[in-house]
């Protein structure tokens, strides 16, 4: 189990590095979308509310073009067959969960600076921030990736995906905006933390019994 | 099932207690009225959404087909659940003109319905999406799956956010309702008659789409 | 299926803005009655009539409404037979 895991985890990270399109695509599009932002802004110095908004906006949007695609590329290159022969369902989803956690921390590591340097963020508590941030992310990638799978089936369309995870990832991203918030404004971030760990738990838990109904086919 | 054919003593007889039976609540005037049609509306839409989440795990659950039109069954419940959740928006919106001056003020139930509504449009894109592929059932069951865990999340957010954008006068003729006897007993005959004309309707429903997979299985009928 | 839940959507909506010409006269006939009770007579069964006609509105449509649901309820009774004798 534990083998399998690993080696589906190596197997999509190796094909990551090779063709760096999930990373590449989202980065861009972070950095586009931050710098679309920063130049409308005008240097004119936002609110709190209105910088943790607009900072998991960007996140959010920029994440969806990663992290469907772990499952969509096995079904458009017509590997999705022999995975499902090859490793268990468990193991299968262990390693994609895990990809995709990856490739949203990443994501959020390379805008958080970029926000920061080009909207004049002045986080009060560091800490706090990564943080939220990082609850964050897990509660989104945690949810989505499940998600991603039902959408692979469905035929890779790419707004279909946000459109079905909207109302899943909304009630973290509500907290994780007004944890941001706290963390610029340099409150305690600590309540709104434990909220998105006990989410993504949940949703690990329900998208573990799940997605061997979703994975395997009849 | 018959016992849901008692939509039809219960129904008139809700309309009536509404109209002639209860009093009008202090403050509210007239438009109390609305909330014996309002309050249902909006139970049975929740309650449409808990019984195609338990239909949809059910199903899920069920590998031997010991629930045979259980697959159809959540999707009618699913489908009659939008149906309430529009009319108990409409109906809401219309009475929160009257008391509170706006069509839409992001009050905590409000915004409630608005998620369900938008889970309810992403399952039917979802939906229409796997139109004619084999797995249609078993993904757009497991979204439902999904959405009802994230459910309960809902519940601790959405007051948290928005209590504090609202003052607390423009909440209070809904949240402080004092309910008479009456009007409690109008409330409850009419919820019981919209509860029962949901499950007569789904009933319909599943028989409609029982029979319509009895006739796609034999095409010279 | 799409039709009937069309109709019953469209006689539900239909109610709706016919409820509404109740509260708006409860807005003139109530007001004074709180300050002095000699205006307040005939202001109450000017409300009374509207409700009442509301009332016999709602009641209408919900008539049409379950005759039209017990006519499909018989028809697919009819239907279920047919593919019952097969």
């Amino acid at each position: 189990m534990l083998d399998a895991i690993a080696g589906n985890l190596l197997k999509d990270f190796r094909i990551e590095f090779r063709r760096r399109f999930a990373l590449n695509i989202a980065l861009s599009f972070a950095a586009i979308t931050t710098l679309a932002v920063s130049l409308t802004a005008g240097g004119v110095r936002l609110a709190a509310q209105t910088q943790a908004m607009l900072f998991w906006i960007i996140l959010f949007f920029s994440a969806m073009n990663g992290l469907a695609h772990v499952f969509t590329r096995e079904e458009e290159e017509g590997t999705a067959l022999f995975l499902r022969v090859t490793s268990p369902a468990a193991a299968v989803y262990t390693a994609k969960l895990l990809f995709n956690i990856a490739v949203i921390f990443i994501i959020a590591a390379v805008i958080s600076p970029l926000y920061a340097f080009f909207l004049n963020v002045e986080v009060a508590s560091p800490s706090a921030f990564a943080a939220a941030t990082c609850a964050g992310c897990l509660a989104i990638a945690s949810s989505t990736t499940v998600l991603a799978a039902i959408v692979a089936k469905a035929g890779s369309r790419g707004s279909l995906f946000t459109i079905i995870s909207f109302p899943v990832v909304l009630p973290p991203l509500w907290i994780a905006i007004g944890a941001t918030r706290a963390a610029i404004a340099g409150n305690t971030v600590a309540e709104g933390v434990v909220f998105l760990l006990a989410f993504s738990g949940a949703l690990i838990a329900v998208s573990y019994m799940l997605f061997g109904h979703i994975w395997i086919e009849e | 099932m018959a016992i849901t054919r008692l939509v039809y003593i219960f129904m008139p007889a809700a309309v009536i207690l509404a109209f002639c039976y209860a009093p009008t609540a202090a403050l509210l005037g007239e438009t109390s009225r609305l909330l014996y049609f309002h309050v249902p509306l909006a139970w049975v839409s929740v309650l449409a959404f808990a019984v195609s989440g338990i239909a949809a795990i059910v199903f899920l659950a069920d590998k031997r087909g010991r629930f045979p039109g259980i697959e159809d069954s959540f999707h009618n419940s699913a489908s009659l659940g939008t149906l309430t959740a529009l009319l108990a928006t409409a109906s809401g919106s219309v009475w929160a003109k009257l008391m509170w001056g706006s069509y839409w003020n992001w009050d905590p139930r409000q915004t409630s319905i608005i998620i369900l509504l938008l889970i309810y449009s992403a399952y039917f894109s979802l939906r229409s999406a796997l139109a004619g592929k084999p797995a249609r059932g078993r993904l757009s069951a497991a979204y439902l799956v999904i959405a009802m865990t994230v459910m309960p999340f809902f519940v601790f957010v959405v007051p948290r956010v928005f209590l504090s954008l609202h003052p607390d006068p423009v909440i209070n003729p809904d949240m402080k309702i004092h309910l008479e006897t009456e009007m409690r007993l109008a409330l409850i005959v009419s919820l019981v008659a919209f509860s029962l004309l949901y499950f007569y309707l789904l009933e319909l429903l599943n028989r409609l789409s029982r029979i319509r997979n009895a006739a796609e299985v034999s095409p010279h009928e | 299926m799409n039709k009937r839940l069309l109709s019953a959507a469209m006689a539900l909506v239909l109610a709706l803005p016919l409820a509404r010409p109740a509260p708006a006269m409860d807005g003139i006939a109530v007001r004074p009655a709180s300050g002095a009770n000699e205006t307040a007579a005939p202001a109450i069964t000017e409300k009374d009539d509207a409700l009442s006609r509301v009332m016999w509105v709602v009641l209408v449509v919900w008539l049409g409404l379950g005759a039209y649901l017990f006519k499909i309820d018989r028809r697919i009774a009819r239907l279920e037979r047919k593919i019952d004798e097969r």
